[in-house]
């Protein structure tokens, strides 16, 4: 809230400059600063205008001037000046002859208190008065209304008033709407109510929403004479609610909902009585008030147990410092104990509900800055591992280490990504801060994309990885972590057939090897129109799948307006992990020698080299340790349709081989070859 | 024969090889003259072969000749070949030689993102005092993410952080309830998280004190961006529970990791009052670095409030604890001088690279 350092010294003399005080505050109560003006009114000369951050646990008696002015006393140690509340009442006249007020839902209205006035000459608030409300952004109306916006400022009771006449029945009913009801408000706004919404109504319609906004019809007018001040106190989760639905922000509104001491209502209504008989002469205040209020709000008592306040603080506060400090937030400290207070505290603090809330009262104006500090008295404790993270970590390295940048792209998608049909997959967000960010992402794929597009426009590569939260819309909206990488090369040569996809393969690879995962294969995938029909692949494990790899249809990237080739991997990396923890095993270097012999063959051009691998695994299962592909060729000087592969193949088992048994393997795994892939052994 | 003559003989080839393979300056020449003096069908062999006609007493002398000479001229072969291959090196290797001046090639690293490098700097740093890094979900309930935390439904403290509700026709039963008017179980109403904080409650249900634990993770609010506003950004919570936890145990954890994070830089910490529904006494935590005047918010912090205690299901009074959330882009803005937060998430490689 804004404040203006002229009215706070109205109350309380303040030697300290707004710089000085607004550190005080920040130090000891509330996060303020100076701020040159205020809405789109300057500030007259010589006043200026603190901000300050009153949260909502203060906001029940920090939200006003004088409760501010009560704030900057307890810290300057000076006295507050006590405001005018006594006027004059006409005998002969009582409210309660001219109106009656009736509560439905007292849990909804704690109180309500009306007050009639006679004689109201309606005019101009005098100049003084309406320049204070112009400081604060609100426009001068009429005199009554003017002093109870003043007043609201003040003290922070907001308060409505009636114009007599115009109430039908001469009836106040706090209730709840009926359905099809609809109130004009004096701000020109028209709202249809429902049975969720508390209104203030007279003997026929709605005539306030109550502590949000009064009705057009009832407001006071140049015709007034005569009015009804209301000064009520309203729960405040059901203001809070029904200011939401509506979506009418008030300042009342903003007060109420916060929550506000019920025995306020009678403090600022006479208040507000003798600033009208001050300012409007002539006026007539009735006798006697309609005061509705069934349960009294009591003062809370609390223990406080002083070795607890201090073991939390972690300091030694003196009992004395303790019980100068509450009494000096106008709380009542009673000895019980050694080291017991019990507490009983102002009703206009409502936040302080229970013994920590002392505990924070008393440690705040010790001052957090004379807390010395101490390392907690605990046991050591080795942390625990965290393997997600270690090999989130791992993965990391092992993708800068191969020239993969990492990249944080929003959690977000728009619908201008999203194909007709397949939104109904996505998780949809309520209220969306734009189209562009209205799905969380299904996959990571969509913004790597478009990272390659803009990065173009100063790049000839991009190379990006991601690690981040995809999200589903399964029975329950699921969340996964997954790892994506993108390539593209804006001007990429095919020095050999597929180039890009390989290379990206060949960093997979590493990445699997590091992370001590060896048996990953990858299975041809039959795609449509996002990926290269030739060119993509799962990423299998076993038969589970990891993900994908694989180039990019160039005719979509045609569409997408990104020239060169680009392949991408999008990987389940929680999969990835649990593979990568069960693999995580040592298995000891054989003590006997391997042999490797070279093998080459020509088979059909559509024979795939994990075909053959599996066959030459399959045929010599007993001693083949491993299969490398050397070589790869097609050409003129072959027959029609084939091609050629060389492999080493290396044997090892748990003996020193001798050469006819690797001579008898290597026959095996030729006649597998031949019958199985009619292949020609060169 | 006579020997002298036969001496002469020698000499004069001792004499004539030498000076061959002292003039020999490449390989084959050397390997030419070798097979001329030393070969099967060599001088020397034909010298050698007419030692039987020598008298008994001149063959043995004349024989030790022999002999020695051969040795030497072995040895000198030897050492012609040996400094012939070293000039050879030599000259391929200066041939070979490169400007050194010229710029280096190799395969250029990835870079990891400035988020990614300062998370783990605070991770590390948490680690050694011994606080465990725990994740948690980016979904998550209102139970969690508010009520638990003391921020009941229609509470003031909502509006200090603006949500993001998940629109999802599978939590029909909350809607079926808001509906019919019946309180909807906050549980199965879905939105994501505003801050790490939800994790306070999950962690206490499934694990007993006393612990200390840092939770890193993305965040979400609904707000306008700017340079210091983004709807997603990340926070590093902490919770440690034990019987003793104090405030100012708190202060001394934050001093001590502020005092690592910024290494040699001299910094200084503030606490002033702070309000957070889950703590109480509730506590700004500001930074002061080096010799600038200003202040700079870096955390929200205080002692864990027996409401959330009790939500974890511990009983309040037995327990004591300081939580705290660090904004990372914060922490890394200031680390890097970086001015804009919307930079983290343009994926821009002109702001990646220089990381």
């Amino acid at each position: 809230m804004k404040f203006s350092y002229n009215w706070l010294k109205k109350y309380i003399d303040i030697k300290l400059s707004p710089e000085k005080l607004a550190e005080l505050l920040t130090l000891y109560s509330f996060e303020t600063s100076v701020s040159g003006k205020i809405g789109s009114l300057l500030v007259q000369a010589g006043d200026t205008i603190l901000d300050v951050d009153i949260l909502p646990n203060r906001a029940h008696d920090s939200l006003s001037h004088y409760g501010l002015a009560k704030e900057i006393a307890l810290l300057t140690k000076k006295s507050l000046k006590k405001l005018k509340t006594d006027f004059l009442e006409d005998s002969k006249i009582k409210s309660s002859n001219f109106i009656s007020v009736n509560i439905i839902d007292e849990t909804l209205c704690p109180r309500y208190i009306a007050k009639v006035l006679f004689d109201i000459k309606l005019g101009p608030s005098p100049k003084w008065l309406q320049d204070e409300l112009k400081k604060f952004n609100i426009k001068p109306h009429n005199n009554i209304v003017d002093i109870l916006n003043y007043i609201m400022l003040e003290t922070g009771q907001p308060m409505h008033v009636f114009d007599y006449d115009k109430l039908e029945g001469k009836r106040i009913i706090v209730r709840k709407a009926q359905k099809g009801e609809k109130i004009n408000t004096l701000d020109g706004g028209k709202y249809d109510l429902n049975e969720d919404i508390l209104v203030i109504a007279d003997g026929q319609k709605p005539v306030a929403i109550a502590g949000i906004k009064g009705g057009l019809e009832t407001g006071v007018s140049e015709k007034t004479k005569r009015i009804v001040i209301e000064s009520a106190n309203f729960e405040p989760s059901g203001i809070r609610r029904t200011s939401r639905i509506l979506g009418l922000n008030t300042d009342a509104a903003i007060r109420f909902s916060c929550g506000i001491d019920p025995n306020l209502a009678e403090f600022g209504l006479n208040r507000a009585c003798a600033l009208i008989q001050e300012i409007i002469h002539g006026a007539k205040i009735a006798g006697g008030n309609i005061n509705i209020y069934p349960k009294k709000f009591l003062s809370r008592t609390i223990k406080l147990n002083l070795e607890y306040l201090n073991s939390l603080v972690g300091e030694s506060i003196k009992p004395e410092f303790v019980k100068k400090t509450l009494e000096s937030l106008g709380a009542k400290v009673k000895v019980a104990g050694k080291n017991l207070f019990l507490v009983t505290v102002p009703t206009i603090r409502l936040d302080l509900e229970r013994q920590e809330d002392l505990i924070e009262e008393v440690a705040r104006l010790y001052g957090y800055m004379h807390l010395k500090s101490k390392m907690p008295m605990a046991a050591i404790i080795i942390p625990e591992e965290n393997d997600f993270k270690f090999l989130i970590d791992k993965t990391r390295n092992i993708l800068t280490g191969v020239g993969f940048s990492e990249v944080y792209n929003y959690s977000f998608i728009g619908s201008k990504d999203v194909n007709e049909g397949d939104e109904k997959e996505l998780i949809e967000i309520q209220n969306p801060i734009s189209e562009d960010f209205k799905y969380l992402r299904p996959e990571l794929t969509f913004n790597l994309l478009k990272n390659v597009k803009n990065n173009f426009r100063f790049f000839e590569g991009v190379k990006f990885f991601e690690i981040g939260k995809v999200f589903k819309r399964a029975k329950v909206p699921s969340e996964k972590l997954y790892l994506a990488g993108i390539y593209a090369v804006k001007n990429s040569k095919e020095t050999v057939t597929g180039r890009r996809f390989f290379e990206m393969k060949g960093d997979l690879d590493v990445l699997f090897e590091n992370l001590g995962i060896s048996d990953c294969w990858y299975d041809p995938v039959i795609s449509g129109k996002w990926w290269h029909p030739g060119r993509v692949a799962y990423v299998r494990y076993n038969k589970d799948s990891l993900g994908i790899i694989g180039e990019i249809n160039p005719a979509m990237l045609a569409v997408l307006d990104i020239p060169g080739r680009v392949v991408m991997f999008n990987l389940d990396f929680e999969k990835l992990t649990k593979i990568a923890e069960e693999e995580r095993e040592f298995s000891p270097i054989s003590k006997y020698p391997a042999v490797i012999r070279d093998i080459a063959i020509l088979v059909s051009r559509e024979t795939r080299v994990s075909e053959v691998l599996n066959v030459i695994y399959g045929a010599g299962a007993d001693l083949v340790e491993d299969v490398d592909l050397f070589d790869y060729y097609e050409g003129e000087e072959l027959p029609e349709g084939r091609k050629n592969l060389a492999f080493h193949i290396v044997y090892q088992t748990d003996h020193t081989l001798t050469d006819e048994e690797v001579r008898r393997e290597e026959e095996k795994i030729k006649n597998a070859l031949i019958k199985e892939l009619n292949a020609e052994i060169r | 024969m006579a020997v002298d003559n036969f001496e002469e003989k020698i000499n004069i080839l001792e004499k004539e090889a030498k000076e061959a393979i002292n003039q020999t300056l490449d390989l084959s020449q050397l390997e030419r003259i070798r097979i001329k003096y030393l070969g099967r069908k060599g001088e020397f062999n034909n010298l050698i072969k007419e030692l039987p006609k020598m008298s008994e007493e001149s063959k043995a002398h004349i024989g030790r000749r022999l002999n020695s000479v051969r040795n030497d001229l072995e040895t000198l072969i030897d050492e012609r070949l040996h400094k012939l291959k070293d000039e050879i090196i030599e000259e391929k290797l200066r041939s070979e030689g490169v400007d050194v001046s010229m710029p280096g090639r190799g395969l250029s690293l990835g870079h990891l993102h400035p988020l990614t490098k300062v998370e783990r700097r605070i991770e590390d740093i948490f680690q050694s005092m011994g606080f465990s890094i725990v994740f948690g979900p980016e979904i998550e309930s209102e139970y969690y993410n508010f009520n638990a935390l003391n921020i009941p439904q229609n509470h003031p403290a909502r509006d200090m952080q603006d949500t993001f509700w998940l629109k999802n026709p599978k939590s029909s039963a909350y809607a079926k309830a808001l509906a019919d008017k019946q309180i909807p179980n906050p549980k199965n109403h879905l939105l994501l998280r505003t801050h790490t904080s939800p994790m306070q409650v999950r962690y206490m249900e499934k694990n007993n004190p006393p612990f200390r634990i840092i939770v890193p993770g993305r965040v979400y609010r609904y707000e306008a961006t700017d340079a210091s506003h983004e709807i997603q950004f990340h926070q590093i919570e902490s919770l440690m529970v034990d019987k003793n936890i104090s405030l100012a145990n708190l202060k001394a954890v934050f001093e001590e990791f502020f005092k690592k994070f910024f290494e040699n830089k001299k910094v200084e910490v503030r606490f002033r009052p702070g309000y957070f529904p889950f703590v109480e006494p509730g506590i700004e935590v500001d930074i002061r670095l080096g010799s600038n005047p200003k202040w700079l918010e870096v955390a929200g912090a205080g002692m864990v409030h027996p409401k959330v205690f009790e939500a974890a299901g511990y009983v309040p009074s037995d327990w004591q604890g300081f939580a705290f959330g660090m904004g990372l882009e914060r922490l890394t803005m200031l680390c890097y001088g970086i001015n804009d937060i919307r930079l983290f998430y343009s994926s821009d490689f002109r702001f990646l690279k220089q990381f």
